[in-house]
């Protein structure tokens, strides 16, 4: 077999030799053969030819000996491809619609491969990635089934305490915005919380240094803190010369202890970490924490589940369930699952999507292929009886179609490349993009693949079709015959699927595009306009008291509203169209207090509401009255009321939140919300709102809130965007230049953040579904062109015998009108029973939304009714005698 | 008919492994060597003889070198690889075997069955 394989090489490689030596063997022979008769007696000239007669005729024996090599298959081949070259450079439009057809639909899913390999495929890099998990736990609640990724301080306990075999840390998969100052170099930065041991058990080497030890991850520990190479560069010009140096990290100083390598990847995106500290008090009284867990060596992935499971009952007690209704399972989740939670669904379905329009493709070059093969009967019918018979025949279509194929593959390479690019730009507002995405081989191998079996899947039907070839009859049918009934039937029939699958796809895209839709057009509540927010994070050791955080507010924005041009300005913890706190409260019932429950709440100053334009309902807003010296008070929004109070009369209502009972003093209008889990079930939404004034929130509540939100400054004004926010820039900096913003942007653009994800659905499901559109009409329209062209002699016989235009026209047109109905009816009825696979990615729209289906069968039917229409109406064109006389 | 047999197939092949078996040799010298140990019993059509040896040789029984013949010119001597020598042998013992009963069962006489 080997020695097979390896002379069939050397002979298909070194070709030119293979022949020069066979030629130099024949002389040999003969030169031999006739010397040797000469000696017999033989002269020269009859030796010579006695010789030639001997051996046979040279060029049969070359050929046999180019067969014994297995040679004769890649000649043939290599013939095939040149005639299937010339081919194409003969048809050029023909050419040039195949390939740029597979151009567009194999670079679509390269570069949808290329991102799916990136996020899907593509291991974490990170050493044995697949053994690195995170403890997750299955969530029974009264409200359904839940999974949740965090946990608290004691379930971090009993991990840390009690679990054999197993390395694990915890950190904080919330990283923050902190202020970094060296000097007077100040800037905001990303930090990330992590415990001792993290990067061990991650499996990550420090450049330089050492990672966190167990006594600085206490609250007695000394302040440290690991940096970035790229920060470590930047500050302190390497990674060695920034151990032991100081930084002043939000206000407080820290010592650098590690420098992590060049090339550490993390999907949070950190610049810099500190100790975690975890406790049970604190964040830890809730489910902040991530916990890390790697088997320890010799310790398999299923010893270490089966160590979780011997854990059941130490963590259920840890996890302090309410006791009615709730029960949980820890398990171990890969840490790729969680890390590609929320990207693995919609790039499944834009895989299966730009898998759908490949098909669609596929099926229009099968229909081209089917037409050409009509025109070539009779060149492949000569070719077959010539010689080689049916099979010669077969192997030239398939060569041709796998020419194609390659042509288009190169095309698409290219194409899918531009697209990948195009699609990370789109990807990396709405996706944390993380891992590099680029064209390895494995994309390349799949993009090869997908070209085979492109065109297996055009070429294998007109293949056999050729097959069904009658030799008698295409030959002596002349140029005229095209392809029979057979092929006819067929041709409709792929128009058919193409219809259908398009049809999906528009509906899909139809859907995303309501989804879009419904949420922009979700009354905002606010009047974006001329309004524009920067964060400045005070998660920061200067603002640990509640009076420092209120003179900051204070100082800042008396300079804000001294600013010409600036018309109110603000100060709140979060923003309309983010997520907010969540907090528990509970209503005043008489002097009781009612049962406890959870709800969004922001601290804001008074200006914030004039800012947005947020209307007040009822009652009052805020005021500079309501600090710390007078009662506490509280504002509602319309969503808390018809929630929690009903019909009661609000104004007399109390209620008690952050460890203070407050009295409502007004209603305000909703606004657009991010909700957390199990509050509405949409992206956005307008959430029972409780407002506490920055004057009167508790210190507790600045320190529990600052450590994940970073308070924004809100101003409306008639300056434009970039002058009100260097405006906001400079009051803040009068009262305190250690603090750097994160980031300005304007409210519009705040909301637009807020629906980026699914209009980045919409325009990328709507541009396949326009292209499997497109590509669908060009088959209709080419099926029925040509019956037009076919049918000219029969529709001109009929209209000499009295037919009318209209009659022929329609007749020709009908069977592309019934086409489009099969195809649409049958795309409607898989999208029905299919479009669940879209129910998490859909808001605000059914999965059966009659107004979206009712739309694409009619946009189809209307564009299937023109394309076969129009060529259809060339008949019109005709006179009875011209084609009469052409007979 | 003519007075020489016709082979029959993969007779060809065995005759070229036997005649490089005794030693290295060129085209036409395996030509030669197969005729004088056949004893002119076959004619050869001589072109055959290459495909034949190509065949052998893209199965790994043969290998092949570029050498001076004993006049002096360029030829390409075949020589026998131990994949070879192997077939060479199974070849020969089948042959003989094949050869015994065909023998044998062609001097049946009919008081025998």
């Amino acid at each position: 077999m080997w020695a097979r394989l390896r002379s069939w090489i050397h002979s298909v490689f070194h070709r030119q030799r293979f022949e020069d030596d066979l030629s130099s063997e024949f002389r040999h022979h003969l030169e031999s053969r006739t010397r040797h008769l000469m000696q017999e007696g033989l002269e020269e000239r009859a030796a010579r030819l006695q010789a030639r007669r001997e051996f046979g005729d040279p060029e049969a024996v070359r050929q046999s000996c180019r067969q014994a090599r297995g040679l004769y298959w890649t000649d043939e081949f290599r013939r095939h491809v040149s005639f299937a070259l010339r081919l194409l450079r003969r048809h050029p439009t023909f050419a040039a619609s195949v390939l740029l057809t597979l151009g567009l639909t194999i670079g679509a899913n390269t570069a949808v491969f290329s991102i799916v390999d990136g996020f899907l495929i593509r291991p974490l890099p990170y050493p044995e990635p697949e053994r690195l998990s995170l403890l997750m736990a299955d969530l029974e609640t009264p409200r359904g089934p839940a999974q949740t990724w965090s946990h608290g301080g004691r379930i971090w306990e009993v991990i840390r305490d009690q679990a054999e075999g197993l390395e694990a840390s915890v950190f904080s998969s919330w990283s923050q915005g902190g202020n970094l100052a060296v000097g007077d170099w100040v800037r905001h930065v990303n930090q990330g919380r992590v415990g001792a041991g993290y990067f061990s058990v991650l499996g990550v080497q420090m450049q330089a240094g050492r990672e966190f030890s167990p006594q600085e991850d206490t609250t007695q520990g000394e302040a440290v803190a690991i940096l970035g190479l790229p920060l470590a560069d930047r500050l302190f010009g390497g990674a060695q010369q920034a151990l032991g140096q100081e930084i002043l990290l939000s206000g407080q100083t820290r010592r650098i202890v590690g420098v992590l390598p060049a090339g550490f990847r993390s999907p949070y995106g950190e610049d810099v970490w500190t100790p975690l500290v975890p406790s049970r008090r604190g964040e830890g009284s809730g489910a902040n924490y991530d916990i890390l867990i790697r088997p320890a060596e010799g310790v398999t992935l299923e010893q270490a589940r089966a160590q979780i499971g011997l854990l059941q009952a130490p963590l259920a007690e840890a996890a302090d369930l309410p006791p009615e209704g709730y029960s949980i399972r820890y398990g171990l989740a890969p840490l790729q699952t969680d890390l590609i939670r929320e990207i693995r669904q919609p790039l499944l379905i834009l895989w299966l999507a730009v898998g759908l329009v490949l098909v669609i493709g596929c099926v229009n070059i099968a229909g081209l292929l089917l037409a050409r093969l009509g025109r070539r009967r009779r060149e492949l019918a000569v070719r077959a009886s010539l010689g080689g018979g049916r099979a010669a025949v077969l192997r030239q279509m398939l060569t041709e179609s796998l020419v194609l194929a390659a042509l288009g593959v190169l095309l698409g390479v290219g194409l899918g490349y531009l697209g990948k690019e195009g699609l990370e730009l789109l990807a990396q507002e709405s996706f944390s993009l993380w891992q590099p995405v680029d064209f390895n081989l494995r994309v390349l191998a799949a993009t090869a693949l997908t070209g085979l079996l492109a065109s297996l899947l055009f070429g294998i039907l007109p293949a056999k079709q050729a097959l069904k070839l009658d030799l008698r009859q295409a030959l002596s049918q002349g140029g005229r015959g095209m392809g029979g009934d057979g092929s006819h039937r067929f041709r409709h029939l792929l128009v058919v699927t193409q219809v259908a699958l398009s049809v999906i796809l528009l509906i899909g895209a139809g859907l995303l595009l309501r989804t879009f839709l419904h949420l922009r057009g979700l009354d905002p509540g606010i009047d974006p306009a001329q309004v524009v927010a920067g964060k400045v994070s005070l998660a920061d050791a200067r603002y640990k008291d509640a009076e420092s955080v209120r003179a900051l507010y204070n100082r800042s924005l008396t300079r804000l509203r001294s600013t010409p041009g600036v018309e109110h300005a603000g100060v709140a913890l979060t923003l309309p169209y983010e997520r907010a706190l969540n907090l528990g409260f509970a209503m005043q019932q008489g002097e009781e207090l009612g049962p406890g429950q959870v709800t969004d709440v922001v601290y804001v100053t008074p200006g914030f509401f004039r800012a947005l334009s947020i209307p007040l309902l009822q009652g009052r807003l805020f005021n500079e009255r309501d600090d710390s010296r007078h009662p506490p008070v509280v504002l509602v929004n319309r969503a808390f009321v018809e929630r929690y109070l009903g019909d009661r009369p609000v104004l007399e209502t109390g209620l008690a939140t952050m460890g203070a009972r407050r009295q409502i003093v007004g209603v305000v209008g909703d606004v657009q919300h991010r909700p957390v889990w199990g509050q509405v079930d949409s992206p956005l939404g307008a959430v029972a709102t409780l407002y506490v004034p920055a004057g009167q929130s508790a210190e507790a509540l600045f320190n529990f809130a600052h450590r994940w939100f970073s308070p924004s400054w809100v101003v409306r004004s008639k300056l434009p965007l970039e002058q009100a926010a260097s405006a906001i820039e400079e009051a803040v900096h009068s009262a305190d230049p250690l603090l750097p913003f994160s980031e300005f942007q304007s409210m519009e653009s705040v909301m637009a953040e807020s629906w980026a994800r699914q209009q980045l659905q919409a325009v990328l499901m709507l541009v396949l579904a326009a292209l499997a559109l497109l590509l669908a009409i060009v088959g209709l329209y080419g099926v029925i062109s040509q019956a037009a062209l076919q049918r000219r002699r029969e529709m001109g016989i009929r209209m000499a015998l009295g037919a009318g235009r209209g009659q022929a026209v329609l007749k020709v047109a009908w069977p592309g009108l019934i086409m489009a109905l099969l195809g649409t009816a049958m795309g409607a009825a898989g999208a029905w029973s299919g479009m669940r696979v879209l129910n998490h990615l859909l808001t605000g729209v059914d999965a059966h939304d009659p107004l979206t289906y009712a739309t694409v069968v009619i946009l189809l039917l209307g564009v299937a009714a023109l394309a076969s229409l129009i060529p259809s109406l060339r008949l019109t064109r005709i006179t009875p005698s011209e084609i009469l006389r052409n007979e | 008919m003519s007075k020489t047999a016709s082979f029959l197939p993969g007779m060809l092949e065995m005759l070229i492994l036997k005649a490089v078996s005794l030693g290295p040799a060129h085209g036409y010298g395996v030509l030669l060597r197969i005729e004088k140990i056949c004893g002119q019993a076959f004619e050869i059509e001589q072109g055959s003889l290459y495909p034949a040896l190509n065949r052998l040789e893209h199965r790994g029984l043969l290998s092949s070198e570029w050498g001076l013949s004993d006049n002096n010119r360029r030829a390409k001597y075949y020589e026998l690889t131990v994949a070879g020598e192997k077939r060479l042998k199974i070849d020969s013992r089948r042959w003989t075997r094949l050869s015994q009963a065909v023998a044998g069962a062609l001097k049946t006489k009919p008081e025998e069955i």
